[in-house]
């Protein structure tokens, strides 16, 4: 297992029948990453989510949670994972008693946990009046994350946290999701199938296709990719731009113009942070 | 365990459709209750007519809402999956769920017994009259446990809970007795006079309320340890759904 890593997939294998969804996965997610896993939908990250919690079984390989050794380990280290893959809440109960409903279940005595992961997601003011099945799509994101911080978890897995959400609702998920890794350093690993969502919140990327890890690389790796810098320059002045670079010795490549792109058109148009 | 035991009963107490239904029961009860057993030194027809009420109803009005607060919710809210996903193992959570199931109904049935005391204070019943209700009442428990002992198959080998109630509703209301009964009448089984009826909790408990040992271990081993045991077997290496 490598030095850093706290989840680590070697060769893993899962079919459903004749049809095989992971076909050797092999991954690693080091300690204090925002992992993004991408991939079209069906591609078999939800799959791989289900192995790493032991909601699935696999047929082939290796797969170790906090350097765990064997299957018993894995699922004791479980217990340091927080995760959201979908609502997962009774929509008879507000906020506070689903999380108090998960906080016993965790055995996390101290009550004041659920008011602490609520202050984090911003639900702290939401009434005790209004159930969970009257919440918004976003409060229900946001109350699935609150209840993956709850009892300060190592690592956490957002599955498609944004999915069915309006682009304020996903820029501020977004939002939510680095705040937590940079104030707490948390491991992250989120799943989406929209590229531009994890493009500026992901440290390390895996591109899922068909079953396979098809690559893994940092941001870095995006920005400097075979061994150039892109570089983005706001100015409608494409020549000027041009000899500027030139003319201090920059080798342009090859430049590519493109327009304002929708959500930064939306943005402008009603305000809100991106 | 005890964790997850804890949080789902406060849960399940909090439900308001289940305390409805459980005051609702306690309604039908007293209503028909009170005029059945008004004065009975000994058992009467119109008693004989409150006992049928509380074993069918009860099992019905309590089971039904017991049934949907426990397994339903679990799997509609997918708890089941987030509290596997925290750690906690399969089989330790299947047994957490009967054992609420037992808790939350022996809960009702001691409200149950309650009222029905009450009944006989204000009736003035007999004592005789009085804990032979009570023993009615409890053996419907017993019932009830082994019913949802049975239907537990379904929910988590099926992974479908609506099949299950739809399971339990069948056999409280007596309609798998009735199918089980018109079995019975194949030839085969009925040159050999096996009753398929008698196999069911009801028949079995009744025997054991009598005083058969022997129907006591088929009670505790047949209907609660053996559905419990195959549960566990087939559910640890099924597929979870989100």
């Amino acid at each position: 297992m490598a030095e850093n890593a706290v989840i680590e997939l070697e060769g893993i294998e899962k079919r459903y029948g004749d049809h095989a969804v992971l076909k050797g996965v092999n991954m690693t997610v080091n300690k204090g990453d925002i992992y993004g896993l991408i991939g079209k939908n069906g591609a078999g990250k939800t799959t791989l989510f289900k192995v790493v919690l032991g909601l699935s079984d696999f047929e082939a390989g290796k797969l170790s949670i906090l350097g765990a050794q064997t299957e018993e380990q894995n699922q004791k280290n479980r217990q340091k994972i927080g995760f959201f893959v979908g609502s997962n809440f009774f929509g008879y109960l507000n906020a506070r008693e689903n999380l108090h409903y998960y906080r016993m279940c965790k055995g996390i005595k101290d009550k004041e946990e659920v008011e602490r992961v609520l202050d984090i997601v911003g639900l702290s003011e939401v009434s005790d009046k209004v159930p969970a099945k009257r919440f918004s799509l976003g409060m229900k994101q946001r109350l699935g994350i609150a209840n993956a911080l709850l009892g300060d978890p190592d690592i956490l897995i957002f599955d498609e946290p944004t999915n069915g959400l309006d682009p304020q609702g996903i820029a501020d998920i977004r939002h939510l999701i680095q705040r937590i890794n940079e104030e707490s350093g948390k491991t992250i690993i989120v799943s989406s199938h929209i590229l531009g969502e994890l493009e500026n919140t992901a440290h390390r990327f895996g591109i899922v296709h068909n079953g396979i890890i098809m690559k893994e690389m940092t941001s870095e790796d995006m920005l400097t990719n075979n061994g150039y810098t892109m570089l983005e320059i706001s100015d409608n002045d494409v020549e000027k731009a041009k000899k500027l670079l030139t003319d201090n010795g920059i080798n342009i490549n090859s430049i590519k113009q493109s327009s304002e792109s929708l959500e930064d058109f939306y943005f402008n148009l009603v305000g809100g942070e991106r | 365990m005890r964790n997850c035991m804890r949080a789902d009963l406060v849960r399940v107490l909090k439900k308001g459709s289940f305390r409805t239904m459980l005051i609702i029961t306690m309604i039908l009860v007293a209503a028909t209750g009170l005029p059945s057993i008004v004065g009975a030194k000994e058992n009467t027809d119109t008693y004989f007519a409150f006992i049928t009420m509380l074993n069918n109803f009860s099992n019905l009005f309590i089971g039904i809402p017991v049934f949907l607060a426990v397994y339903s919710d679990d799997f509609k809210s997918r708890a089941m999956q987030t509290v596997i996903g925290f750690g906690v193992s399969r089989s330790k959570l299947i047994i957490c769920r009967l054992l609420e199931v037992i808790i939350i109904v022996a809960m009702c049935y001691a409200i149950l017994s309650l009222e029905i005391f009450v009944l006989k204070l204000i009736s003035g019943a007999s004592t005789k009259v009085f804990l032979s209700c009570i023993k009615e009442l409890w053996s419907s428990e017993i019932m009830m446990v082994a019913d949802c002992s049975i239907c537990m198959i379904i929910v988590y080998v099926m992974q479908n809970a609506t099949l299950a109630l739809v399971t339990y509703i069948l056999i409280e209301s007596g309609a798998i007795g009735v199918m089980l009964g018109l079995a019975s009448m194949i030839p085969l089984l009925k040159n050999h006079n096996i009753q398929l009826g008698n196999f069911l909790p009801n028949y079995v408990v009744t025997k054991m309320m009598e005083g058969e040992a022997f129907a006591f271990f088929v009670v505790i081993l047949g209907y609660i340890a053996l559905p419990l045991y195959v549960t566990m077997k087939i559910f640890n290496s099924k597929e979870l759904e989100f």
